[in-house]
């Protein structure tokens, strides 16, 4: 089997789940599918040391995440991190939609690494020292902002949350 | 439940009905990554391949004299078919991906059928001059794709051959047991074609 070959296995199992993770990150379509294709092409010019790897899907999580923050870094000067949100046509049932504009304009408000933090905690099911080997920050820190983050995504979502979830 | 706990769900429930487009993403990616190789290989080449690329045309002169190719091709009185495929000029189209100025000049030689180029980063030599590698690009033309890449080389006139198996195209060292006007027949993904390079002295 060719790298070639090994990398499009890699990309076609683990593409779904890091555009779920990109599209909460982004909370943007076209933007999500951006951020997985910059990635995945990282991690194909890089193609030797990630087959060498111990878990190669862990290295894509990670260069998924460190993608994203160095794109909103370098993007921020012309775009608000997320005050629009796309919903595939698609993509949601409509009783699901209500809940999906909600989540994602709450998660808008936040900034680039407070929304990793929360995403990899609530999403990926990661553990604070996971989450700061990721994001590039001590275990502190990650507690300290998703502490912080979490407070600003209750005064947006409160109760709403729970009654969106119930319908 | 917790807030938190909310929070965990809504996420599931957001993203559950997702259909993230599965080929795209590989594909894309793909041609990004190889573009981010070529990029690099370019950045770390470019000014060697164009600014030697007269020294190599002078040692193919003096190694193979014009008279070692049996390419069926018309080559001029004088010219080897390694004289006639190489160029200084710019890239076609199609193989500038990765390059950051619009119409790139580098040193490169296209194959017969004009399936295939091979971008060169200095001159090729047999055997490798001290520090360096016979590092080739080969780029093929969109609607040729195809891997792996599979290579006869042959020197004309001897009974030298070598071949050499590839992931298929992108950058490869080819290293040459002779220094002449090298034929190369290239198999593809299904594509056939013949180009022609000159390995000189160290």
């Amino acid at each position: 089997m060719t790298s070639e070959q090994d990398f499009v296995d890699l990309a076609t199992a683990r593409g779904p789940a890091l555009f779920r993770t990109a599209w909460l990150l982004t909370g943007d379509w076209h933007l999500a599918e951006d951020l997985v294709q910059e990635a995945l092409g990282r991690i194909y010019a890089r193609w030797s040391r990630v087959a060498a790897a111990d878990e190669p899907a862990a290295y894509a999580q990670t260069v998924l995440l460190r993608t994203f923050l160095s794109h909103r870094r370098r993007r921020s000067s012309t775009e608000r991190p997320t005050d629009r949100t796309e919903i595939p046509d698609d993509a949601a049932s409509e009783a699901d939609l209500p809940l999906r504009v909600a989540l994602m304009d709450a998660l808008g408000r936040l900034d680039r690494t407070d929304r990793a933090v929360v995403v990899l905690r609530y999403w990926e099911d990661l553990d604070a020292p996971a989450t700061a080997a990721l994001v590039g920050l001590s275990p502190a820190a990650v507690r300290t902002r998703c502490s912080r983050a979490l407070g600003r995504l209750r005064e947006v979502l409160g109760d709403d949350l729970a009654d969106l979830l119930a319908r | 439940m917790s807030f938190e706990d909310h929070l965990s769900a809504a996420m599931r429930r957001s993203v559950d009905t997702l259909v993230p487009p599965v080929t795209g993403l590989a594909g894309e990616g793909l041609r990004r990554g190889r573009g981010l190789r070529r990029r690099r290989l370019v950045t770390a080449g470019t000014a060697a391949g164009v600014a030697t690329l007269a020294v190599a045309a002078g040692v193919t002169a003096a190694v193979t004299g014009g008279g070692t190719d049996d390419t069926s091709r018309t080559i001029p009185a004088g010219r080897t078919a390694c004289d006639t495929a190489l160029s200084n000029g710019v890239l076609p189209e199609w193989a500038r991906d990765g390059f950051s100025e619009p119409e790139p000049r580098i040193a490169h030689a296209t194959s017969e059928d004009g399936r295939m180029v091979a971008i060169l980063f200095g001159p090729l030599t047999s055997p490798s001059a001290p520090g360096r590698n016979n590092k080739i690009l080969w780029v093929e033309r969109p609607d040729s794709a195809g891997t792996p890449l599979h290579i006869d080389a042959v020197l004309p006139g001897t009974a030298t051959q070598v071949t050499r198996d590839l992931a298929g195209p992108g950058p490869s060292t080819v290293d040459l047991p002779a220094p002449g006007c090298w034929t190369f027949a290239l198999s593809f993904g299904g594509h056939r074609d013949v180009i022609h390079l000159v390995y000189g002295r160290p």
